[in-house]
Order: C-alpha cells, then structure tokens, then sequence
C-alpha cells in the first residue's frame, strides 16, 4: 500500500517536472509531412558574415526577388515543395553565381551553400508534390532573376536570405 | 644473344622505369605530405599530417584546401583555401569553422619548400562532422531549496545534453530532460525535498550519435536555500522594524511639555540681537578702497594710494598715453 503510494507519488512528481521544464528549441523543421534539420543558429551567423557585404554591392535598389508576401502566401501543404524549389533556386543559381574575393567570406558562402546542399538532400527523400500555384511562385523569382546581370542578381538574392531565414524559423514555430 | 648484353639492357629497362616511375615527383621536385587524417572531437575538427622528411633550406609550409558537396556538384569540383591554413608551418589546421555543415567535405594539403611545390594529398575519404567524437560532458551540481542545478563546462556546439533523473532506488521511473547546448545550465525545478536524486548525462547529436554517459551522480534534495540571502532579508525587516517602531514610540511620548525638557527655548546671542552698531564695523581700509576708484580715474589722487594701486594705476596711465 504504502509502496504503492509512492510510486504513485513519484511517477506524478515526475510528470510535473516533465511539464515544468522549459520546452527545448527544435532544430526540426516541420514542413507539411516532411521533416528536416535545420541548424537556424549557424545558418544566422554564416550569413551575418556576407549580409553587410552583399546588401552594400547590391546596385540595383529598385528590384526584389523574394517578396515578403510571395512567402507568405505558400499554402498550406505546399511548403515542403516551395522549399525544395527555392533551395534548389539557391543552390543552382544564386551561389553558384556568387563570388566574393576575401577568404573569410568564401568561408561563410560555402558553408551556407553546402548547408543548403544537405537540406536539400533531406528534402528530396520526402518526394513532397508540388501544384501549379507554388511553381508559378517560383518562376516570377527566376524571372527577376534573369532581368539582372548574373553576377548583380546572385549578390541581389544573397542580401535577400534574411527573408529566407526569417521564413525558415517561421516554420519551426508554426508546429 | 651475349648475356653481358642481356644484363645490360635489363638494367637499362629497370633504370628507364625508375626515371618514369619517379617522373610526377621530378615535376614537383618535392614529395607531397603523407599519413593525412582528420581528427575530429566535439566538434572541432582537425586536419593532421606527418611533417615532411625531405631537405629542405627554409621552413617547409604547408596549405589546405575543402570542397564540399556544392563545390563538387556545382562548381565544377573546385576547391576552397582554408582561410587560416595558407602557408602555414604547422602541421595540422582547424577546420572547425571552414567544415560548417552536414556535406561530405574532400580535404587536402600539400607542401611548399621556397618557391617548390609538392603535389596535393587527399585525405583518404570525405569527411562528414557527423562522425565527430564525443567526449563525456563535465558538469557542476549544485541544490537550492527543491531545485537541481546542473552547469555544463565546454559543450560542443549544435549539440544538445540530455539528463536523465531518477530517484534513488527506483531507476524504472526515470525522466529524460534536454537542452540545447548553447544554454549550458540545466535548472530541475519541484523536487521532493528530503528525497535522494541520482542523474547521468550524455551529448547528443541531432543525427543520432551521442557521447558515452557520465557515472551516475546522487546528491540529495535537503531543501536547505543557501542562507545568505534570506539572512540578508531577516536582518533587514527587524532593523526596518526597529527603526518604525523607536519614531512611533516618540512621536506618542513626547507631549509638548514633555519635548520643553529636550528642545527648550535658548535665548539668541547678542550679536544676532537688532541693535546693531554698524559704525564700528566700518573699517578705516574699507575708507581707502572707496577711494580707490577714483584713484585710477583722476590722474590728481593716484599718489595718495597704496603702493600696489599706484603700480596698477601707472599701469593704466601707460596705456592712455
């Protein structure tokens, strides 16, 4: 009886010590079915590196690629697929693209675009579908693209991660 | 066939082979770096290499360069210099920060020798930092009232801790906490005071791989909070206390009649009395110094002044004449 008691006792203690911890940062990102991880805190400081640089040799004031409302209007189901996309869009275009001469920040593109290269790679096992909409989405951001000199467009694309990783973190918080 | 001649041109063929055989090393005069291997701990990941034997008349340096997966899909297998590894004595270099994500990275290094170069070394296969090592995480436990404290010393980072607690003698109830590593202080609140708590903790990676445990460790929860603060607080009140309750005491005390004893009445001093006698506090150099100004006006009555007004007013006499 009395062990019983305290077994009961302790097993409720442990719940509540369970509940009364703080809830720990996931480096998950839940897209619609697919799972990924995202190291947000490394991505933030590689990028914080080449942020300055890019946005200060960026000339071309007037033209954005990635709006804000462009990313938020990715429905429900499709994100999995919008990232895919813009990664690749990243990956294939921009980086691939970028040069930067001083060492340091050939250190943080690298990094980021191989970091992109993984998530990507963890995207891809998940065989998200994509519809017409989200395609579109991505389409009017390759025809920006196109509108600039390659060079002036890739340095455009990277002062423009922080929407990105903006969004990205969003989706961490959103489950 | 003369076999003078057979030895001869075996030897010939043998000695034609050497020359090809050894035909990179005379393009590069210099042999490349051997043994190359990565050693990768918590996360901090260094290239290593045997120093190089051949002669050599300054220091021998050495350069490193990665390519990740993006690198070799996508730029055509380029390479990137290892920012702080370019011509560099030493023989090993971190890459912990060059390494900064889940890719496969190519690595190699290669030696210089003056204005020599030897070829590139390639570390046998792509290093990934998910294989990295874990060591056993230190930790610092302290207790305040019911609370548990663990403080974690040098954690790797992207990693988290996980603790897993239990009470003493009963190991089947045990509950598992986490905690990404950049927060290095693990509080476990609401414990049973009284009772013992044993915990272990290990380092865990997101892609599975974590560090072996740390021994079990049990300390009890005596409930006991460290005294200096409530102390501090105790001590506070009853001065506060004392302090409000010595003014009421006077304030209900003193009656008027009461307080004539403490605060009576003195009579003022003569001097601060009305009848004053200003005429004798007028002193006969307060006289001069009225005459003073007129003194530097008229050039008549500058004689008549003290010794210094008359420098200052020759002075002045100077300068309007």
């Amino acid at each position: 009886m009395v062990m019983k008691m305290l077994l009961g006792c302790s097993v409720s203690l442990l719940l509540l010590l369970v509940c009364l911890t703080e809830p720990v940062e996931s480096r998950t990102l839940h897209l619609d079915s697919c799972s990924v991880n995202v190291h947000m805190h490394e991505l933030r400081k590689y990028y914080s590196d080449i942020r300055s640089n890019a946005i200060s040799e960026d000339s071309e004031i007037g033209v954005k690629l990635l709006d804000k409302s462009l990313m938020t209007t990715v429905q429900e189901g499709q994100r999995c697929c919008f990232l895919r996309l813009l990664l690749r869009f990243y990956v294939e275009r921009v980086f691939s693209n970028y040069a930067s001469s001083q060492p340091q920040q050939q250190r943080c593109s690298s990094a980021l675009a191989n970091a992109f290269v993984s998530i990507r790679r963890d995207i891809h096992k998940c065989h998200c579908l994509c519809e017409e909409d989200t395609q579109r989405k991505i389409d009017s951001v390759h025809a920006e693209f196109d509108k600039l000199q390659v060079g002036q467009a890739a340095q455009k694309a990277v002062g423009e991660l922080d929407t990105v990783l903006e969004w990205l973190e969003g989706q961490r918080t959103q489950t | 066939m003369n076999p003078v001649v057979m030895t001869l041109r075996w030897t010939v063929s043998k000695l034609m082979m050497v020359i090809l055989l050894d035909f990179p090393n005379d393009i590069w005069m210099l042999p490349a770096p051997k043994k190359v291997s990565m050693d990768s701990v918590d996360m901090r990941h260094t290239l290593r290499w045997r120093p190089l034997q051949a002669s050599c008349n300054t220091t021998v340096l050495y350069s490193v360069q990665y390519q990740g997966e993006f690198e070799l899909l996508l730029r055509n297998g380029s390479w990137v210099d290892a920012a702080e590894c370019q011509q560099i004595p030493e023989t090993h270099c971190d890459l912990s920060f060059d390494l900064g994500s889940d890719s496969d990275y190519n690595l190699q290094v290669r030696a210089q020798c003056g204005s020599q170069l030897s070829a590139w070394t390639r570390l046998s296969q792509p290093f990934n930092r998910r294989d990295t090592v874990m060591t056993v995480p230190e930790m610092l436990v302290t207790t305040a009232g019911d609370t548990l404290q663990v403080t974690f010393d040098k954690l790797p980072p992207l990693a988290a801790v996980s603790v897993t607690l239990w009470k003493k003698d009963d190991e089947t109830q045990a509950a598992v906490f986490s905690m990404p590593a950049e927060q290095t202080v693990l509080h476990i609140a609401a414990l049973q005071v009284g009772a013992m708590y044993c915990f272990r903790a290990q380092i865990v990676l997101d892609s599975g791989l974590h560090s072996s445990s740390t021994d079990a460790r049990c300390v009890s929860i005596t409930g006991a909070v460290p005294w200096k603060k409530p102390t501090t607080v105790t001590v506070t009140v009853i001065v506060m206390a004392g302090l409000l309750f010595a003014v009421f005491w006077s304030v209900v005390h003193c009656r008027p009649d009461a307080c004539q004893t403490y605060f009576h009445k003195e009579p003022l001093p003569q001097s601060l009395k009305g009848n004053w006698d200003i005429k004798i506090l007028m002193s006969p150099q307060e006289d001069e110094l009225c005459e003073r100004i007129p003194a530097v006006l008229s050039v008549d009555s500058k004689r008549r002044a003290s010794k210094t007004d008359a420098e200052s007013a020759a002075h002045l006499d100077n300068q309007q004449y």
